[in-house]
């Protein structure tokens, strides 16, 4: 059965004139303040980039626990994965140019100064910061692109082979992606406060990656329904999409509050000047919204079962978690790049250009294979699934 | 005493569509046994349930409870300050965390057996070598009205769907 996924004129149209809104946003971003441009162009490339990985994750566990009701939806996170590479780019472009707007320790007179990041700067330097992103993106490009071929090549040849094949680079991928992951959220994002340290705080990007990942899976996974290109979608999918986000919500709150309440017990002043910033430097509000909107919402939301198996109630679940992790990254770099809590049209303009350059390569590589992979081994329990 | 028609099973899959079918006849199912929950045939019976509106309760009440004695040991009643930290502190959330998980589970497990009549010494509301093991096995309740030539054609439609045995009267 060939079911093609062709990307309308209309969405194609969409896609440009939101990357014309991003370019105008980053223009008058640059032209008013680089350094707030910069932290932007951090946010969003890693914002884009982790739903990316969450995705290729997302895929990876599909074939680890050969679950059977998902097998219909991979070249959803298969298309997301191949955003990586195009993600990539925009970070490399921001580490080689824009890394001193953003990051305190590429500045030489700050660290001859400081003697906790005179010590750090074995690790934390530039040049050795560039290798350590070809390591990470190279092990993602690679082996996600690797699942994504295989798929590919199983649609034409069909048998056991190629699932075989993906399952066991699956579990090769989740501990490269377990490890690379973490050490990448360190230098990109935790690093933007370099006396700070939390050795939760890169298990929580994780997650919140593989969180947000599976929440824009499933969205993606109910507008292609509603256009009409996955008809097999049923109720029973649905609250299986809905348990993954219900369970993410709980593990990001149980994650939140476990840093949290560490470093508010401890009371070790150079950990806790983090959170003071959050609290009574101005983004207190911002502060609540995050926990409020990622871990409350969903797990009050999601917990009743009518909801839970709704498309328009997921929908929109999908995006407010969207939007709630673009407050939980503005909160992880903004305190300490930029200092001030404004958002303007330099940060939704950009956050809009991303979106739509995100858009265009997943919709693009969507089109590219069928919607619904031809000879996956579980495609018949797939599209049969029921609640059992 | 009750009397109804069972027709015994050994392949679940069979039963869905025997519902359904007695159904179209005016004819409801009182009950099915099964070894394990189907979710088929959960289905087919219409069978609803409240009980996740009572684990949540139970959620709400632990989270309730605990607090408010949480607050009063360590606000009220012994008010101790420990490491500099206030007396109502973020600390509560994982005995909070802990006690909810605790009330629910105790208190859906009392309400089940509450609501199902249940516990240590009550008979069983069917007992028969018929329903037991791997049996699945369908109940028929046989009215008053019901002649002989309808318990009949439920006992054929029983059979035709594949039933290893159809006893009346039982």
């Amino acid at each position: 059965m060939e079911n093609r996924y062709t990307v309308s004129p209309k969405l194609k149209y969409t896609s440009f004139a939101l990357m014309a809104i991003g370019v105008i946003a980053l223009g008058i971003g640059f032209s008013t303040g680089a350094d707030r441009a910069w932290a932007n162009v951090l946010l969003n490339s890693y914002y884009f980039l982790s739903l990316a990985v969450g995705a290729s994750f997302f895929l990876a566990l599909q074939y680890i626990t050969q679950s059977g009701w998902s097998a219909m939806f991979k070249r959803i996170p298969e298309a997301m994965g191949t955003y990586i590479p195009v993600g990539a780019g925009i970070l490399l472009l921001f580490l080689i140019f824009g890394s001193h707007s953003v990051y305190h320790w590429t500045h030489a007179d700050a660290v001859a100064n400081d003697e906790l990041l005179q010590h750090k700067a074995s690790y934390l330097n530039l040049s050795f910061m560039i290798i350590r992103y070809v390591l990470f993106v190279g092990s993602w490009v690679l082996l996600a692109g690797m699942l994504r071929k295989y798929s590919l090549r199983e649609d034409e040849v069909g048998g056991t082979k190629y699932f075989k094949k993906s399952e066991f680079l699956s579990k090769i991928f989740i501990f490269v992606l377990a490890f690379t992951f973490t050490l990448a959220t360190i230098d990109w994002i935790m690093s933007v406060n370099p006396h700070w340290f939390s050795t939760l705080f890169s298990a929580k990007n994780f997650m919140t990656a593989f969180f947000h990942g599976a929440a824009i899976i499933t969205l993606i996974a109910i507008l292609l329904n509603r256009n009409g290109n996955l008809p097999g979608l049923n109720k029973y999918h649905l609250h299986d999409f809905s348990k993954y986000i219900f369970m993410l919500s709980i593990i990001y709150g149980y994650l939140w509050y476990s840093q949290y309440f560490l470093i508010w017990y401890a009371n070790i002043p150079e950990e806790t000047v983090y959170y003071t910033t959050l609290i009574h430097g101005g983004w207190k509000s911002l502060f609540i919204a995050d926990i409020a909107i990622n871990w409350a919402f969903p797990f009050l939301f999601l917990m009743l079962n009518v909801i839970a198996k709704n498309a328009k109630a997921l929908m929109f679940t999908a995006i407010i978690l969207s939007i709630g992790q673009w407050i939980d990254l503005y909160l992880q770099i903004m305190p300490g790049s930029t200092g001030v809590n404004v958002i303007g049209f330099v940060e939704i303009g950009s956050y809009l250009g991303f979106l739509g350059l995100f858009i265009f390569v997943v919709s693009r590589s969507l089109s590219k294979a069928s919607l619904v992979p031809k000879n996956h081994p579980y495609l018949q329990e797939s599209t049969a699934h029921k609640l059992h | 005493m009750q009397k109804n028609i069972i027709g015994i099973y050994k392949d679940e899959t069979l039963i869905a569509p025997v519902i359904n079918q007695l159904r179209e006849q005016g004819v409801e199912v009182k009950d099915v046994y099964t070894p394990f929950p189907v979710n088929d045939i959960i289905e087919a019976m219409k069978l609803k349930t409240n009980f996740p509106y009572f684990a949540f309760a139970f959620g709400v009440i632990g989270f309730s409870l605990t607090f408010l004695f949480l607050y009063w040991t360590s606000a009220i009643s012994y008010p101790l300050v420990l490491g500099g930290k206030p007396y109502l502190s973020l600390s509560f959330v994982v005995i909070i965390f802990v006690m909810v998980i605790n009330v629910t589970v105790t208190g859906s497990l009392i309400a089940f057996f509450v609501r199902e009549k249940k516990g240590p010494g009550t008979k069983p509301k069917f007992d028969s070598e018929d329903v037991n093991d791997d049996k699945f096995v369908v109940f028929i309740d046989k009215t008053a009205k019901m002649t002989d030539d309808d318990s009949a054609k439920i006992s054929d439609i029983l059979r035709s769907s594949g039933a290893v045995d159809v006893k009346e009267n039982v």
